[in-house]
């Protein structure tokens, strides 16, 4: 029992997670070299092909419009039962 | 009669179609449809420090620090700048600048090699001369700095485990943080303040031990799980649609400094999730805040502090989930299962960490793309051993220089290092911007869809009505019998 709490103190020894605000000689240099390393350039404007779906989209709407016109102009002109 | 009432309903339905049928050529004078659209990048609302001259983050940053793709330095650094060090200020008035910064130098040097303890009375003395000195303020904060950094990692495991004495000591280290952010609250990307809060937060374990399987170090939820679609912008449309852009160069970087917190108040913030123990004094933490401001600090400790450690891998986790960054998240909760026996003082802990990395993996793997899936752990491992066998030929490198009797200061003291090597920080890449097609881009789209609706409409109403009309006619009108002769 002693030996496992002595394992768990020493596993968490060896974390120290409110290390940070360390300020000496490196630290001017370090930061620098941080800074440049990350500079941002903003990527060119890329064409993206459509892939919204809208031209699909639209292309049903419209073909099945389309179709229920026509088929709508068949029902009207078909000759009507003779009265 | 009603032969003449279905005449004129088709006369009606012949014009509804003939208006249909002038909108039809309507449409087919126009089509020039755009196939694709530029997509243009905008800069991130978190491009914008939240300091003038500050650091802003990226997300290769975060990246690089899980995969220690940064340089470190070796122990034979410190253990070669200490002794110069001390030889250097038996010849130095004790009470000068440089006797100062070589006390900083000694302390941290004494904090890197793992003796924090040895640490604080150098930097107390040195607290003791300057005040002789009648220095106030900015010029004390080096030393409140270090000294409450020192303090904290001397005392802080003996805290944990109930040590009362080291508790106090741990909260006098505390103050001495709080102090170097009111002398400068701009220092170092907010290094301290996040400093000073997780070590709040650690300290309130030991009073709270749920705390540790409740929530991270900024207070984010470890149980929360409906928080995958967020972005790292809080109000996509209005990013998109404000007037912000103006305010930037093409490089990303603010122009307009007046709009600083306007554009700031679009990032998504992180922690301080439902139940947080805000009445908990000693939590200074009480409400949310931009994601990139915890996660700056915690780059920043990982880079010039202790490294890597559980407690910041998982909060990285658990910030990237929340923007978005799933990738990034994934291979943080990677990180933090390879960490987990340093989680906590009890092996339940390590347990529970471990399952809920486990578990937030399972839950991204579910909505990533299934063929990439099996490769995630690969690459991680790959990139880990990558950032680590770089720190490796760093460290091999300076302390051959060191050994040759190459001078520490000196600012070209790894170009040769560099040469013919590719930088290890990750490129920065599309993916940092916030891609958008312009509304004026789509609005032609927008126009046809509006169009072709309403010729469907049109065909749905009219066939309807026409139908309706003859299905009436042939049920109505009586047919003509056939004749018997």
């Amino acid at each position: 029992m002693r030996r496992l709490l002595l394992t768990a103190i020493l596993s968490f020894a060896a974390a120290t997670p409110a290390s940070a605000c360390l300020n000496d000689a490196t630290l001017k240099g370090s930061e620098r070299e941080f800074r440049s390393q990350y500079q941002t350039t903003p990527p060119a404007p890329t064409a993206t092909p459509d892939t919204s779906g809208y031209s699909r989209e639209i292309l049903f709407r419209g073909l099945g419009g389309t179709v229920l016109i026509v088929g709508a102009m068949v029902l009207l002109w078909r000759r009507s039962p003779s009265v | 009669m009603r032969i003449g009432c279905f005449r004129g309903g088709y006369l009606v339905a012949a014009l509804f179609f003939g208006l249909c049928a002038g909108f039809a050529g309507y449409l087919t004078t126009h089509l020039d449809l755009p196939r694709e659209y530029q997509t243009a990048s905008s800069p991130m609302p978190h491009f914008v420090p939240k300091y003038d001259g500050g650091v802003s983050l990226r997300y290769a940053m975060v990246h690089d620090v899980i995969h220690e793709r940064f340089p470190v330095r070796g122990p034979g650094y410190y253990r070669e700048r200490d002794r110069q060090a001390r030889e250097r200020l038996k010849t130095l008035p004790p009470d000068s600048q440089e006797a100062f910064d070589l006390a900083d130098d000694l302390g941290v040097g004494l904090d890197k090699l793992g003796r924090p303890a040895d640490g604080v009375p150098i930097l107390r003395e040195k607290f003791e001369r300057q005040q002789k000195k009648g220095l106030t303020g900015r010029d004390l904060y080096t030393t409140y700095a270090n000294l409450g950094t020192v303090l904290i990692h001397a005392n802080l495991k003996a805290a944990l485990t109930g040590d009362k004495a080291a508790k106090e000591q741990a909260k006098e280290g505390l103050k001495f943080i709080r102090k170097s952010i009111e002398v400068n609250p701009e220092a170092h990307f907010g290094r301290e303040e996040w400093q000073a809060h997780i070590a709040e937060y650690l300290l309130a374990c030991t009073d709270t031990f749920d705390l540790l399987t409740k929530f991270d170090c900024v207070g984010d939820r470890l149980d929360d799980d409906a928080r995958w679609s967020r972005s790292a912008v809080r109000m996509d449309f209005q990013w998109e649609h404000n007037t912000f852009k103006q305010d930037f160069s093409p490089d990303g970087t603010l122009k307009n400094r007046e709009h600083r917190s306007d554009i700031r108040d679009n990032i998504r913030t992180v922690g301080v999730e439902t139940g947080w123990p805000k009445s908990l004094t000693l939590l200074t933490l009480q409400k949310p805040v931009p994601f990139d401001e915890p996660t700056l600090g915690i780059i920043g400790m990982w880079r010039q502090g202790g490294g890597a450690n559980p407690y910041f891998a998982v909060t990285l986790g658990e910030i990237m989930l929340r923007v978005g960054q799933r990738y990034i998240a994934w291979t943080a909760y990677e990180r933090a299962s390879s960490l987990a026996d340093k989680y906590g003082w009890k092996p339940e802990h390590a347990t529970f960490l471990l399952q809920h990395c486990r578990g937030r993996q399972r839950e991204i793997e579910q909505q990533l793309p299934a063929n990439e899936v099996p490769k995630l752990r690969a690459q991680f491992e790959a990139e880990l051993a990558h950032g680590q066998q770089f720190q490796h030929d760093y460290q091999e490198f300076e302390a051959k220089k060191i050994a040759a009797g190459a001078d520490l200061h000196d600012e070209h003291f790894f170009d040769d290092f560099y040469k013919n090597r590719e930088p290890i920080a990750t490129p920065i890449g599309e993916s940092e911007w916030y891609a958008r097609v312009d509304r004026e881009a789509i609005a032609p789209l927008q126009d046809w869809t509006k169009k072709s609706t309403a010729l469907l409409w049109g065909g749905i109403v009219g066939f309807t009505l026409i139908l309706l009309g003859r299905i009436a006619e042939w049920s109505f009108i009586p047919r003509a019998q056939p004749t018997k002769n």
